[in-house]
């Protein structure tokens, strides 16, 4: 069952969820639903009180998930930024 | 219990979550050698990450991985044909990630949706893994007992969060 799935890959390997038979719509929605979750965990009062630039990678992060440039907005190393997201309560889903 | 699988690379957005939970020792189970790009290396600076990276580095569970030529170029190349879709960009690391996993047949290890939804996007050739993936093969394989609570724990662990999707996928393994 699990090698139905997918499609790439060697034989023996479990293929994950985002397969052929989806289409982008559902991938647009799984986007969506990350990003609903991440405001919607988020602890704003801590996320306001931040010095700006800061603020403006916490909030960019949520939007997009994108840790990496996230990260750059906030001059701070990947891990850096990761602890910062824990502290907001920024949870991470992909 | 199984034989482990071949080959991963692992870029950043992985790593910093996964180095948070309590039973990340099943990474190592699970593949012969995880690659760590060098570019994925110089984001990490903290612990949990960068100790439990060096460790793996000195055990020989990770290897360094050193960005050809030609790997850079190919990234290169994904990161351009990413921005000319509507979805996610992928950025340097992970574009690092999907080259060297479309070039030596490596499992893409990441949390970025740009590179998680790439294969299908983009149309490559490449099997990309999140958490939740790792922890259904390691389950499935025998190295974790408990799947739903395995998924739990690494939510509470990591403050990440699997969709209803993945969950509702879990739940019918568990079932079948």
């Amino acid at each position: 069952m699990l090698e139905e799935r997918g499609g790439q890959g060697p034989a023996n390997l479990y293929l994950p969820p985002p397969v052929r038979a989806r289409g982008m719509e559902e991938v647009a929605e799984a986007l969506e639903e990350a990003r609903k979750l991440r405001r919607e965990r988020a602890d704003w009062e801590f996320i306001e009180k931040l010095p700006p630039k800061l603020k403006a990678a916490l909030k960019y992060y949520i939007e997009t998930g994108d840790v990496y440039v996230a990260s750059r907005i906030a001059g701070m190393t990947v891990d850096e930024f990761n602890e910062l997201r824990v502290k907001a309560r920024v949870p991470s889903v992909t | 219990m199984s034989q482990a699988l071949r080959e991963a690379i692992a870029d950043t957005s992985f790593i910093v979550d996964w180095a948070r939970y309590g039973k990340r020792s099943v990474l190592t189970e699970l593949f012969e050698v995880v690659h760590v790009p060098e570019s994925v290396l110089r984001e990490l600076k903290l612990p949990p990450a960068v100790d439990w990276v060096a460790e793996c580095l000195a055990s020989g569970a990770f290897a360094l991985f050193t960005e050809t030529p030609e790997v850079e170029a190919e990234a290169r190349r994904l990161m351009a044909a990413s921005r000319g879709r509507p979805l996610r960009r992928i950025d340097y690391p992970e574009a690092v990630c999907l080259a060297a996993g479309l070039r030596f047949g490596y499992v893409v290890l990441t949390e970025n949706s740009g590179a998680y939804f790439a294969p299908r996007v983009l149309g490559l050739g490449v099997t990309v893994w999140r958490a939740f993936e790792v922890i259904v093969e390691a389950w499935r394989r025998g190295l974790i007992g408990d799947l739903l609570g395995e998924l739990r724990r690494y939510e509470e662990e990591t403050l990440h969060l699997f969709r209803r999707r993945d969950w509702e996928y879990a739940w019918g393994l568990t079932r079948s």
